[in-house]
């Protein structure tokens, strides 16, 4: 990306307005559903030890999607060469049923709706989670979440690599129509950007909706208010990937599967994770520590 | 002229029960009869002696081109009517070069391809001696010995002779269809800059498109031109000498230039000042202009010439067991015999040609020898690539106006004015007075991922053009929404549908003849092109080439629509396969 670049200016423009909606969401979301007086109690004790607590996690979750990014920016290619062409049997099988039925439900203003479900819902939807368990004092749902999530993503990368797919929009014949990059064509540039077009089996949009879903319904007692939010916009968001035709109804279906795998995963393997994350955390203090000495002893002399 | 047989084989099908279709109709009936039972007893006895012809239409996905993905879709359904079991896989352009035109393997597809200026172009196309070439060199294996000789024939005659030849090879290539030729689409540009003018000077995609451009106001000349397209080749590799082509090609426009070049409705001198054809000896004596320079500074000169027709006539100079020569220019490298350095300037060729095909000999690229001398290690021998033919060639040092500034890959690529050149010298030549200098100093390409971002990059200032290659889908939203101008000509690129005639059953011409007729190329035209484009029946531009029964004349006089507008008369068409000899079933599926 060359700085200065106007195309450059265009990109930014679209990544800071998706920021702003989303912070503006957050922020909204924390009042209501987390609620003032807890938030006062997190302040209270201040969110640096509860950042300290969850670090490793995110260090995790970092290396995980940066290797995934990493590997899905070369398994296109590799996709070509040992991936099995998968689109055109899912467009013998579903054929543009599915995706037409959605796009003929009688959803007031659907045409404006699900492309900002897709695109700011679904950010909102990703990342207030994560914002919600880390001001709650019990970790437990947040190192689970993050765990489904890079669940999620390896399962969903290697599965990208070994499937080629296309969506229904690139199937012209079917007469799905294109609702996202006519209402919006400069979001192609985010897409593209995030995505290629041969990528969309499963639907990772679906499998990450849906695992915050269930982690939503598992945590009612916590955040009740967030549960009935979480899954509607779950099933809206999975509904706008066949209703702006970027997905097949199998992509969707492929990638509820996987949420509820994930989900199964990180509940069946927490402590072994759990535990990892915790030595790790102490090796790397403890190696931090010695390095620290070191230093002081060399100053020292 | 005899009567060609499938000449006789559609009379036969007009009228009615000839001897051949109460023959075909009682196959049909015997196996409607047997056909249900048959099939138990070849799951019972586990073999299977007539299995349901299947095929794989492959076609590029609607971002990369609606208008060929729609037909595709059309086509894909339409055999599935008739009883074919059809697979619609996609294939983005990298791997659509893979597949068909290194690795043949396709059953068949809908794409595009440019057909030539001149029907010569057909040479290397359909050569049977090709088959087992690299790109657009007989991709579909086709092989017709009288053809051949044909080929061969019209390449050394003129006038009229050379036209009955060439109409005689589009009858056969129509009577064959090794490819269906659909329509050529119209070139579509929107500009929103209003620094230049001269847009529709020229056909958009020809070489020539950007240097007809002039500066609006007198002074400017220093302006930057931007374009956007969403073909990123562009920021990957330079090299001229890839195996595909797009008709508008930057690379063998702005970077590397020929000896002459077609404008004006002929070819005419370009880097050559002047040449002289000896038809009786069938020698070529090329004059180049003084003072020519590669943009690395180095002078050009005849020993450059001579480099380049050896190089793509073997690419590997000899060093390799078999000779690989540059598939994308071999029809005009196997024209030229020898190359003999007479002066610094002046180069003598021995050619196969006649005076009508002898001068497009010259659009070859030239090539500068201290270069792509080291360029010779076979780096595939199966697919015949040398380095030559596959390298990026990102370091591009060539002749032509502009000059590779710099390169990000999948981003962008800029260009700068190279001053020496002929043009931007105004060094007071016909052809410096033709076109004068270059209207822009510099031309930044950038990537964009469809039509609709491309258009995007325009209303947000972010470029100038798109390049000619609009979707006509989005013209009317160009034009009454944003505002934007059009520039719009013909242009050479041919929709068709390509078959691997190596293959059971597209081996078989009246099979072939069978698919065509699923095609309603005049309602392609109307629905798919919004009438931007021109329904083909040959593959040629010019009427003058083309048979009088030949011709559009409301429909495909060869392989009419065996419907009316979208509906396809399932019965019509079916007929169609039986005649060409294969077999339905009871429950309408077709078999071999």
């Amino acid at each position: 990306m060359v700085l200065g670049d106007p195309s450059t200016a265009i990109l930014i423009a679209i990544v800071v307005r998706v920021l702003a909606v989303t912070a503006l969401l957050l922020g909204i979301s924390l009042v209501a559903i987390v609620g003032v007086a807890q938030l006062r109690a997190v302040a209270r004790r201040g969110i640096g030890r509860q950042i300290r607590r969850a670090l490793p996690y995110f260090v995790f979750l970092g290396i995980v999607l940066g290797s995934m990014a990493t590997l899905r920016s070369v398994g296109s290619e590799l996709s070509w060469r040992v991936g099995y062409e998968l689109s055109s049997l899912i467009y013998e099988i579903e054929g543009g049923t599915v995706v037409l039925a959605v796009q003929s439900l009688p959803i007031p203003r659907a045409g404006l709706l699900f492309p900002v479900v897709y695109v700011f819902g679904y950010v909102y939807l990703l990342s207030f989670p994560f914002l919600a368990y880390l001001l709650s004092t019990d970790l437990r749902p947040f190192r689970t979440l993050s765990l489904a999530y890079a669940f999620n993503y390896v399962v969903g990368v290697i599965l990208y690599i070994a499937f080629i797919a296309y969506g229904p929009r690139n199937y012209y014949n079917l007469g799905a129509v294109e609702v996202l990059y006519n209402v919006w064509p400069e979001s192609q540039l985010l897409t593209s950007m995030v995505n290629t077009n041969t990528n969309v089996f499963p639907s990772l949009h679906s499998s990450v909706s849906t695992t915050i879903a269930i982690m939503a319904v598992k945590t009612r007692d916590r955040y009740p208010l967030w549960t009935p939010i979480a899954v509607v916009l779950a099933a809206l968001v999975c509904l706008s990937t066949m209703y702006l035709a970027i997905h097949w109804a199998t992509d969707v279906v492929a990638g509820i599967v996987l949420a509820f795998l994930s989900v199964w995963f990180a509940e069946r393997y927490y402590d072994q994770y759990v535990d990892l994350m915790e030595r790790s955390r102490d090796r790397t203090l403890e190696v931090a520590g010695r390095i620290r000495n070191r230093i002081a002893d060399y100053r020292a002399e | 002229m005899t009567t060609l047989w499938w000449k006789q084989m559609d009379e036969d099908n007009r009228a009615r029960l000839t001897r051949r279709q109460v023959a075909a109709g009682g196959a049909v009936a015997a196996s409607g009869l047997l056909g249900g039972c048959l099939g138990s007893m070849r799951q019972f006895l586990g073999f299977s002696s007539l299995d349901q012809i299947s095929l794989r239409v492959m076609a590029p996905p609607a971002d990369w081109d609606r208008r060929a993905n729609e037909i595709a879709g059309q086509l894909v359904e339409r055999l599935k009517q008739v009883g074919i079991d059809t697979r619609f896989p996609l294939v983005p352009p990298r791997q659509f070069r893979r597949q068909v035109l290194y690795d043949r393997d396709f059953d068949l597809y809908v794409g595009t391809m440019p057909i030539g200026r001149d029907p010569d172009y057909l040479r290397p196309l359909l050569t049977s001696t090709y088959t087992d070439a690299l790109g657009w060199q007989n991709p579909f294996g086709f092989a017709d010995i009288s053809l051949d000789e044909s080929l061969a024939r019209q390449h050394r005659q003129t006038g009229e002779e050379r036209t009955d030849t060439i109409r005689r090879v589009l009858d056969t290539v129509a009577g064959e269809q090794p490819f269906v030729p659909i329509a050529t689409d119209q070139a579509i540009a929107a500009i929103s800059t209003d620094a230049f003018e001269g847009w529709e000077r020229a056909p958009l995609r020809d070489p020539t498109w950007l240097l007809e451009l002039e500066p609006a106001s007198d002074s400017a000349t220093d302006e930057t031109l931007r374009i956007t397209t969403k073909d990123g080749s562009i920021t990957q590799q330079l090299n001229p000498l890839v195996p595909w082509i797009n008709e508008f090609d930057l690379v063998t426009s702005l970077l590397y230039d020929p000896l002459a070049r077609y404008y004006d409705d002929a070819v005419r001198p370009w880097l050559a000042e002047d040449w002289e054809l000896v038809t009786d000896d069938d020698e070529l004596t090329v004059t180049l202009r003084s003072d020519l320079y590669w943009h690395d500074g180095e002078p050009i000169t005849a020993e450059d010439v001579e480099f380049t027709y050896d190089f793509l006539e073997d690419t590997a100079l000899g060093n390799a067991d078999a000779e690989y020569p540059a598939p994308r220019f071999q029809g005009q490298a196997q024209a030229v015999d020898t190359v003999t350095v007479e002066t610094d300037r002046t180069v003598r060729f021995r050619v196969d040609s006649s005076a009508a095909t002898a001068p497009a000999l010259l659009t070859v690229p030239l090539l500068p020898k201290h270069v792509w001398r080291s360029r010779t290690r076979v780096s595939n021998a199966r697919r015949g690539i040398t380095r030559a033919i596959g390298h990026d060639n990102t370091g591009a040092v060539g002749s032509g106006p502009m000059t590779l500034a710099n390169r990000t890959e999948g981003e962008s690529v800029r260009f700068s004015r190279f001053e020496e050149h002929p043009l931007n010298r105004d060094d007071g030549s016909p052809l410096a007075d033709r076109f004068g200098q270059l209207a822009f100093s510099e031309l930044v390409v950038s990537l964009t991922p469809s039509d609709l971002t491309m258009v995007a990059y325009l209303r947000e200032n972010a470029a100038d053009v798109t390049a000619p290659s609009l979707d006509n889908k989005i013209v009317s939203g160009v034009v009454s929404r944003d505002g934007l101008s059009l520039a719009t000509s013909e242009s050479r690129t041919l929709y068709h549908v390509g078959f691997n005639t190596r293959r059971r059953p597209l081996r078989n011409p009246s099979f072939r003849r069978a698919v065509a007729h699923l095609i309603n190329k005049g309602a392609i035209v109307e629905s798919i092109f919004d009438g931007y484009a021109e329904p083909r029946t040959t593959p040629v531009r010019g009427d003058s080439w083309i048979p009088e029964d030949l011709r559009w004349n409301n429909g495909d006089p060869e392989v009419p629509f065996a419907g009316v507008e979208d509906e396809l008369f399932t019965e019509n068409a079916r007929k169609h396969f039986s005649n060409a000899g294969y077999h339905y079933t009871d429950d309408d599926i077709l078999v071999y």
